[in-house]
């Protein structure tokens, strides 16, 4: 309950259960206040090869939340990392990583994936 | 322990890095990742309650999800918010109701962060480029040497209603809120610039304001847009030092900044520092590429456009809105239903607002005010009768002084931007 961590696509997850019997531990001693390392942008986002990698690019500049807003093709994202490089001063990831992060971006933030939220936006407008 | 979520939260919007250094004493390193030489990390620990085991990946500027309040934007009033870092929230429509737009109900759009420091009492506006004399004013300057006026102004994002657009367009995904009509108190634009002189030549102006990249990197600005000279030139233009009477909201652009209706929002540069002007169209922060452009001709839905076929938006689309009823509302059969909103049309007037409840079959005219003075929107109201009990749609329609009125469907552009297609309202009557 204390902790909010969903990161069971990484290796990470059994060292953060060690570590969550311990912090539930500094939690209690530490007045009960809620603890969450992560915002609740990440724990949102889908399970993937890549979300931690997506998060902590996206979150230098910009929190989750305009990410959260898009559905955008692969070609739209590759464009993207151009000009935030080029133009916005992003630090430039490795080719590795900015295909892990362009595959995750375009396989759950894109027009398909993303068209039954924008369809029940519709509907808000178009009731 | 007690903690002030509110101060917090309110710290790290105003800047996110100051905050991390003032509350936490927190640095980080060159990546703007974690923290330097551990500095700030026991203190987050503390508040936080606990140790942060990827404390090496968190961000510069984030504040911890424990301590962020979310309870709403400090001075605003129901706003919904579609993104913290940068802030950008827009008003729900039947809270648009008003009139006059209170300041707790106006839209906030931000490319970057706001300034750290908003000193009313020190800042200064430089107007320079090609001017006869460069001039530097304070605040009190600007009272002192020009006539001060005070004008009802709509103010509406370029990108309003795109989240209607399906492919999705990149960007903010605004509804119908991010539109408002205040009071706004400053000088003219154009006495300034008359004051400084207007050069030989000058074609455009360009505007800077103090709010800070997202990336941090200083030397950049999150946005500097302008526009021709003959429209800086307009009489309700204004240099704002007040909104609806009072001081500007930090988030609306405090202390300073430009007004500049009819066009997008994002001319009125917030926290305005400086206006220079030039001799060739501006290209500053979304001046250039496709920012603020649609293409030069109608273009089907999701098709690609080249960048050289994309051109600035000047005037904004003639464009209503219904603000009560709310949308999904039950009513009597019997009683007619007074219905209402406002409507505005660009650098003209609207004309006529029109109403169907037969899903566009047939019109019935709104009453329609003249606006309260020229970039004002104007107010409108109906009473409409139902037949029989059942489903209707309410669908409200603005016709500018050209005879231009607001489409059905939805013009999409690549962008997302200039949607004016009609609102329209379910009424469910029993």
């Amino acid at each position: 309950m204390l902790l909010r961590y969903q990161v069971s696509d990484h290796c990470y997850m059994k060292v953060l259960n060690k570590l969550c019997k311990y912090l539930k531990l500094v939690c209690i001693t530490a007045f009960l206040l809620p603890y969450t390392v992560v915002a609740d942008d990440f724990t949102e986002m889908p399970v993937d090869a890549g979300r931690l990698e997506v998060f902590v690019e996206c979150s230098r500049c910009h929190s989750m939340q305009i990410v959260n807003q898009q559905g955008l093709t692969r070609s739209a994202w590759e464009k993207l990392m151009v000009w935030m490089v080029e133009e916005q001063s992003m630090i430039a990831m490795d080719d590795d990583k900015e295909k892990l992060v362009v595959d995750y971006l375009s396989k759950h933030y894109s027009p398909e994936a993303r068209k039954e939220e924008f369809q029940a936006r519709g509907r808000l407008r178009y009731p | 322990m007690k903690v002030d979520k509110q101060k917090i939260t309110d710290a790290y919007a105003e800047h996110g890095e100051l905050a991390d250094e003032l509350i936490f004493g927190r640095r980080t390193h060159k990546d703007r990742r974690g923290f330097l030489r551990g500095a700030g990390l026991a203190a987050m620990g503390a508040l936080v309650g606990g140790f942060i085991p990827f404390h090496r990946n968190m961000p510069a500027g984030l504040i911890p999800a424990a301590l962020a309040q979310s309870e709403g934007i400090a001075g605003k009033d129901g706003l919904i918010q579609l993104s913290d870092r940068p802030l950008n929230a827009e008003t729900s429509v039947h809270m648009l109701d008003d009139n006059i737009t209170p300041t707790n109900r106006h839209f906030i759009r931000n490319n970057g962060s706001a300034p750290a420091s908003v000193d009313a009492d020190n800042w200064t506006l430089t107007v320079d480029g090609l001017v006869d004399q460069a001039m530097t004013f304070s605040i009190e300057d600007l009272k002192s040497q020009f006539e001060v006026v005070t004008k009802a102004l709509v103010i509406e994002c370029g990108g309003n209603g795109r989240a209607f657009f399906y492919p999705p367009a990149l960007g903010n995904q605004w509804t119908f809120g991010a539109v408002a009509c205040s009071e706004w108190t400053g000088v003219r634009l154009k006495d300034v610039l008359l004051a400084a002189g207007v050069g030989d030549g000058v074609i455009y102006t360009a505007h800077e304001g103090a709010d800070i990249h997202l990336s941090g990197d200083t030397i950049k600005s999150p946005l500097s847009r302008g526009m021709p000279i003959d429209k800086a030139m307009d009489d309700d233009n204004l240099i704002a030092f007040a909104q609806n009477g009072e001081a500007l909201h930090l988030m609306n652009g405090a202390p300073l900044r430009l007004v500049v209706p009819g066009w997008p929002g994002s001319l009125s540069q917030k926290w305005l520092t400086r206006i220079w002007l030039r001799d060739q169209v501006h290209d500053g922060a979304k001046m250039t590429g496709t920012s603020y452009r649609v293409p030069n001709r109608p273009v089907a839905p999701g098709e690609e456009v080249a960048t050289e076929d994309f051109e600035i938006i000047h005037e904004m689309p003639v464009k209503s809105l219904i603000t009560t009823p709310a949308n999904r509302i039950s009513h009597l059969q019997g009683d007619a239903l007074q219905v209402r909103g406002h409507a505005w049309a660009g650098d003209i007037e609207v004309s006529a607002v029109a109403v169907s409840i037969d899903f566009g079959a047939t019109w019935q005219s709104a009453e329609l005010d003249a606006p309260v003075n020229s970039h004002a929107w104007q107010n409108w109201r109906v009473a409409v009768e139902f037949p029989e009990v059942g489903y209707y749609e309410v669908w409200a329609r603005a016709t500018d002084s050209n005879g231009i009125s607001q489409p059905h469907a939805i013009p999409w552009n690549p962008k997302g931007y200039l949607n004016n297609a009609l609102h329209r309202i379910a009424v469910n009557v029993a």
